[in-house]
């Protein structure tokens, strides 16, 4: 095994990070245009998983994805729904598209040739 | 009927708005979907919990220049002898008040009240409290690279 150089930063990610990060992906593909901000990744996340996420929550893993230069984030327009707030939209960037990818081969890998063990859960 | 969100909720998050902008229209923005207050609720204080509405802990540079020295000029050095001269353990920090004077109070608050004392070493340990909290606090957040980086780039600017 090769050793790390210490200046590239460790791709690793947490359980929740991965999802936040999936969601954010999710949304930027979603065809009716809808941009990544609190509201959609939630909406993304409650949809596709089966646990009830809190806003606060969501905007600590996005800080936390954003210091690690995993997403970039720019300051959208403010709406009166919002009561003129304005939105804090995310985007993917290349760093955490590679600790995505890195994650999710890790998840293959790991769950390969488990079909049917996890079936039998 | 559309629901409003309930005030005191609202004058909380009015309140704490400036620190998330974001997060705080993303309530407002959720309450309108999902009409239940104590939705909202739930929502605004696992914020708070969290520490998603805590200012954040970035330190910005404020100085667009050095600082000058606060160290007194060599040219004031019998100023600065002087002013270390006074200094002895049993000055008083207070200008104009003496040792005696120090001790003239002392023997008057265990005099007429010695329950001031109390309030005083409540204070004293209060603000070591707070201390203690403030250098734990800065030990756990300290300045950002980017900070200092900042800083760094305005004075490298400046210098050319």
């Amino acid at each position: 095994m090769s050793p790390k150089s210490p200046s590239t930063p460790p791709l690793y990610l947490g359980e929740f990070e991965l999802l936040v990060l999936l969601a954010i992906l999710r949304v930027d593909q979603d065809a009716s245009g809808h941009e990544a901000y609190g509201v959609t990744i939630r909406d993304a996340l409650e949809a596709e998983t089966s646990r009830e996420v809190a806003l606060g929550a969501i905007y600590k893993t996005l800080g936390r994805l954003e210091d690690k230069g995993y997403v970039s984030s720019r300051i959208g327009e403010p709406t009166a729904q919002r009561g003129g707030r304005r939105k804090k939209l995310y985007r993917l960037e290349s760093l955490g598209s590679r600790a995505l990818k890195q994650s999710m081969a890790d998840l293959r890998r790991l769950t390969r040739g488990l079909g049917r063990a996890l079936e039998a859960l | 009927m559309t629901l409003v969100p309930p005030r005191v909720g609202l004058a909380i998050l009015n309140r704490l708005a400036d620190r998330n902008e974001a997060l705080a229209g993303d309530l407002l923005e959720g309450f309108q979907l999902k009409q239940s207050r104590v939705w909202f609720w739930k929502e605004l204080i696992g914020a708070i919990l969290n520490g998603s509405f805590r200012r954040s802990p970035v330190v910005r540079p404020i100085q667009l220049v050095e600082f000058p020295s606060i160290e007194i000029p060599i040219e004031n050095f019998a100023a600065k002898r002087e002013m270390l001269l006074t200094r002895g353990l049993s000055a008083s920090p207070v200008r104009g008040v003496s040792g005696w004077t120090l001790v003239m109070v002392i023997w008057l608050i265990t005099a007429v009240n010695p329950l001031l004392w109390v309030l005083l070493s409540m204070g004293l340990l209060a603000g070591i409290g707070i201390g203690i909290y403030r250098v734990r606090r800065r030990q756990r957040y300290p300045m950002t690279a980017g900070a200092d980086l900042t800083t760094l780039v305005i004075l490298d600017h400046h210098a050319k």
